[in-house]
């Protein structure tokens, strides 16, 4: 009997060590140590897209002298210059942000990663420079301002110095059908994003924003910017006051220790610009926009530089000045929209916002959808358009750009999402 | 009232008594080959060497002289899954994924030798060496995503390799024609830690307004993944106490009481700083600014000296054993450890080295931090049973179970203190005499709750988590092997 128990036991506890005290493989996937490093395989266009000044656009331009366009062009992990073709996603900068905005949030580390988990198909992204002049061009289509949304959007079939798509098209193995181009953008970046696919409807199939400028007024005509205008007012006012003479108003300080009121003045030359001595709109050099002359047929003329001139769409009290709030208005994208009927009928649209928004544009975000979802209604498309949100999280808001990075992953795999699938024909 | 009802009859109300009262936190089980066997219900017997740690007094029973060796062989088995995310944002843990911790099978040998000495009439001396508290166990639950700096952090991220070790002279005396015993042993607690975390600090570019600046903190940059290790020792002093009585020839009763002792504890330590990857952006800044300082994937090394203490826990535990027949012995105890008297570790650091430029001030405070490792514990118990068979004169048959409550909390639980939840051992035992040899195996196998630690917490309030999210899961496998020489 002991010695039948002996043999038990040992089994017993032979087995009990051998199973339970066996390896076990462990379960973790580590990151790909082949990421690529740095900004390898990224294209830089040192001089930028020079498009010819008659034919794509015109600028006003108080910091460059060349009517350049800069961009930066992330090409996929497997791109051969003579291989296979991909889809392109075109990338608006935010206000001040340049065109490596996006690859500093991440792009390069995030696209790579998702292609090779197979989330989204390799694809060309296109990042550009909208940061010119006070900051940003807001992607306006004015002839002295800049014809940026003509210069971007448009089709003109010239690659040396037509329009950003016929440059890429022409530089890289894209395809070139309207679904397999999409754009998308960041505050004032998706402002132009949405700006631009209605106003090109035929050549995007996609378009996405994030916390955009896309409702100007609210619908009250007391919401969007409006509010912003008596912060510039007070702001300037050193006294907390809600008006200022019109000294201050003309000096206004163009320099960014203000953002808001250099972002204003950036919108005032997208959409109201005011040229005096056309000759010498690029002859600068350097460059001022602070040596205010003389405006005197009204308070909402600004004059940086006596030759070339942008309008404020409000007054010294900081109330909408109407003349000029009118053509702000026009360029509010609903009003485009509206313009172009249809424009949206076949486009795909996806909206998010940031909880902590220091200029509301997520609130204009969210009114847009509001509006769009009314008027595409309208048009007979019951669609939802509302908004995913990041919160940030506590001690961390959602302010500027600091969410980029998780809502980047969703934003590219929406469009490759909608972008025609190759892998499967 | 026979021997056999009333054991029964004590059994039942210690049961009564200890209804919750179940407890362990990191002590360590592999303590005695025959206390194994019977599932740690040892301290109403307290017959061989390993009463130094379960009952002095039993010295007392112990009529020849005697050397003995135990070598414990163990294997903890642990998962994790983690979820800690950033209000559900990414945060470079394996969420969702079962991570196991590191493979490894541990022993522990421990041993004693006792002689009967003419002091105080006759007086049963011993000196031991044995492991009392341990912690081992190592983890990857982390990995920097990709846009951090490639470099890889060690895969001893979590990890905690904590043995206190008593050297411990233990004397006991009979009374009454040795009805009564009484027994201390004193000790000299060795302490060895080696202590690894891996912390996520928050950028210092944060709190900028300018917004130049603090694009250098947007996300995944908001946190700075922190290494660290603190490998150190450091003595103490520590005692118990013990007292076994007679009730009747066949019914033994003991009690223990183990004091409170500080060991204080001091080493070196190393930390890592992983700063971001991001050269799109840092090509907007020179090349000898902070700033670019904490865009270029730099690796940040620091090596500081540490110092720490630790406190043990007071513990009373009592046992009750029943020769039931002159085969079968049954046994149960009952321990209350009071744990709430650990408060963790509050490592504070000096004589660092490696700072990067001495006019980089948010590196700096950001490297220059003394760590607290806060942990709100409670006071918990266990309570085992047993039973011995002799089959003759040569061999015996042990068996044994407990229940153990956890001392941890959620608030403060983390992955280097492992004591999950409620867990149950299950134990068999075999000793053979030959001679004036005793060779004794037993084997344990200890099963936890799962726990669920759902959420975050920052218990201090430095602004640094003090716990770990995740569901676990765990068993432990434990054989101990003993020998031992009376003459």
């Amino acid at each position: 009997m002991i010695k039948n128990f002996g043999i038990v036991f040992t089994v017993f506890a032979a087995a009990l060590l051998v199973f339970g005290c066996s390896e076990r493989e462990d379960n973790i996937v580590r990151p790909d140590s082949e990421v690529r490093d740095g900004l390898t395989g990224v294209y830089i266009f040192p001089g930028g897209h020079l498009a010819a000044d008659e034919l794509a656009f015109s600028m006003f331009n108080s910091v460059r002298k060349v009517p350049s366009i800069y961009l930066k062009v992330y090409a996929p992990p497997d791109y051969e210059p003579t291989g296979r073709r991909y889809p392109v996603l075109y990338m608006m900068s935010p206000f001040r942000g340049s065109d490596s905005y996006y690859f500093n949030h991440g792009l390069v580390a995030i696209a790579d990663q998702m292609i090779a988990d197979g989330e989204i198909q390799p694809m060309i992204i296109v990042c550009i420079d909208g940061s010119v002049g006070y900051g940003g061009t807001f992607y306006g289509n004015t002839y002295f301002g800049g014809k940026y949304a003509q210069a971007i959007g448009s089709i003109q079939n010239d690659p040396i110095s037509g329009s950003i798509i016929d440059y890429i098209d022409g530089v890289f193995n894209t395809y070139d059908s309207r679904a397999d181009r999409a754009i998308a953008g960041f505050g004032m970046g998706g402002y132009g994003a949405v700006r631009i696919a209605a106003m090109y409807p035929d050549n995007f199939g996609a378009v996405s924003a994030i916390s955009a400028p896309l409702d100007f007024d609210g619908a009250a005509g007391t919401g969007g910017f409006v509010p912003l205008f008596k912060d510039v007012i007070s702001n300037l006012s050193g006294t907390g006051s809600d008006y200022i003479s019109l000294a201050e108003y003309r000096d206004m300080d163009t320099a960014y220790s203000n953002p808001l009121r250099t972002m204003m003045m950036a919108a005032g030359t997208a959409f109201t610009p005011h040229v005096l001595d056309i000759d010498n709109i690029i002859s600068l050099n350097p460059p001022r926009a602070l040596d205010s002359t003389f405006i005197e047929d009204t308070l909402t003329y600004l004059n940086p530089e006596g030759n070339v001139a942008f309008h404020l769409p409000f007054d010294t009290a900081g109330n909408p000045y109407q003349p000029i709030w009118d053509l702000w208005l026009d360029n509010n994208v609903s009003s485009i929209i509206e313009n172009n009927p249809g424009c949206f009928d076949n486009m795909a649209v996806k909206l998010f916002t940031t909880n902590d928004d220091e200029y509301g544009f997520n609130v204009q975000t969210i009114n847009f959808a509001s509006w769009l979802q009314g008027y595409m209604n309208m048009r007979g498309y019951v669609r939802d358009y509302s908004p995913d949100n990041y919160e940030g999280y506590e001690g961390y808001e959602a302010t500027g750009g600091r969410m980029l990075y998780d809502i980047l992953p969703v934003l590219l795999k929406y469009h490759s999402d909608n972008f025609p699938n190759y892998d499967e024909e | 009232m026979g021997a056999l009802r009333f054991f029964a009859f004590c059994l039942l109300l210690i049961v009564l008594i200890l209804p919750s009262a179940f407890g362990s936190g990191f002590m360590f089980d592999g303590l005695g080959v025959k206390a194994r066997g019977m599932g740690g219900a040892f301290r109403a017997l307290a017959d061989d060497w390993s009463a130094a740690y379960y009952n002095p007094a039993g010295y007392n029973l112990i009529q020849d002289n005697y050397i003995a060796g135990n070598v414990a062989v163990f294997h903890n088995r642990y998962t994790a899954i983690p979820d800690i995310t950033w209000n559900g944002y990414e945060s470079g843990f394996y969420n969702g994924v079962e991570v196991y911790n590191e493979h490894e099978v541990l022993n522990v040998p421990q041993g004693a030798i006792l002689t009967r000495l003419p002091i105080f009439g006759e007086t049963v001396m011993g000196f031991s060496i044995m492991q009392i508290f341990d912690q081992n166990q190592s983890w990857e639950l982390f990995a920097n995503i990709p846009v951090y700096n490639t470099s890889t952090i060690p895969s001893k991220q979590f990890y905690n390799n904590f043995d206190i070790v008593a050297f411990q002279i233990t004397a006991a005396k009979g009374f009454s024609e040795d009805k009564l015993s009484l027994g201390i042993g004193l000790s000299l607690l060795r302490g060895d830690l080696y202590y690894n975390s891996l912390i996520l600090r928050d950028n210092p570019y944060t709190d900028e307004t300018n917004p130049d600046l603090a694009s250098i903190a947007d996300r995944p940059y908001d946190k700075i993944p922190e290494w660290y290790s603190n490998d150190g020792m450091g003595w103490g002093f520590g005692y118990r106490a013990g007292m076994l009585y007679k009730l009747t020839d066949k019914i033994n009763v003991g009690v223990v009481f183990s004091g409170q002792t500080s060991i204080d504890i001091d080493g070196e330590s190393n930390f890592r700083y992983y700063l971001g990857d991001n050269p799109s952006l840092a090509e907007n800044f020179f090349d000898t600014t902070e700033e670019r300082y904490f865009l270029d994937g730099n690796v940040a090394e620091v090596s500081a000296d540490f110092e720490t203490s630790f406190d043990t826990p007071n513990s009373i535990a009592a046992g009750i054993a029943c020769m039931a027949t002159d085969r079968l012995t049954l046994a149960v105890d009952g321990e209350w450890v009071f744990w709430s008297q650990f408060e963790g570790f509050e490592f504070t650091y000096t004589n660092y080295e490696g700072f990067p430029s001495e006019s980089f001030g948010r590196a700096i405070s950001l490297m220059n931090t003394d760590i607290t490792v806060p942990v709100e514990w409670e006071d918990a118990g266990r309570i085992m049973a047993g039973a011995s068979y002799k089959l003759n004169n040569f061999a015996e048959l042990r068996g044994g179970f407990g229940v153990d409550q956890t001392a941890l909390t959620e608030e403060t639980f983390i992955p280097q203190f492992i004591d999950l939840n409620t867990k149950y051992s299950y134990s068999l035992g075999v000793g053979v005499e030959i001679g004036f040899w005793h060779l004794d195996i037993a084997t344990s196998y200890i099963h936890y709750k799962d726990l669920d630690v759902p959420n975050q917490t920052d218990f201090d309030g430095d602004g640094l988590r003090d716990n770990f999210s995740a569901y676990y899961e765990g068993d432990n496998y434990q054989t101990v092997l003993g020998i031992s020489y009376r003459f």
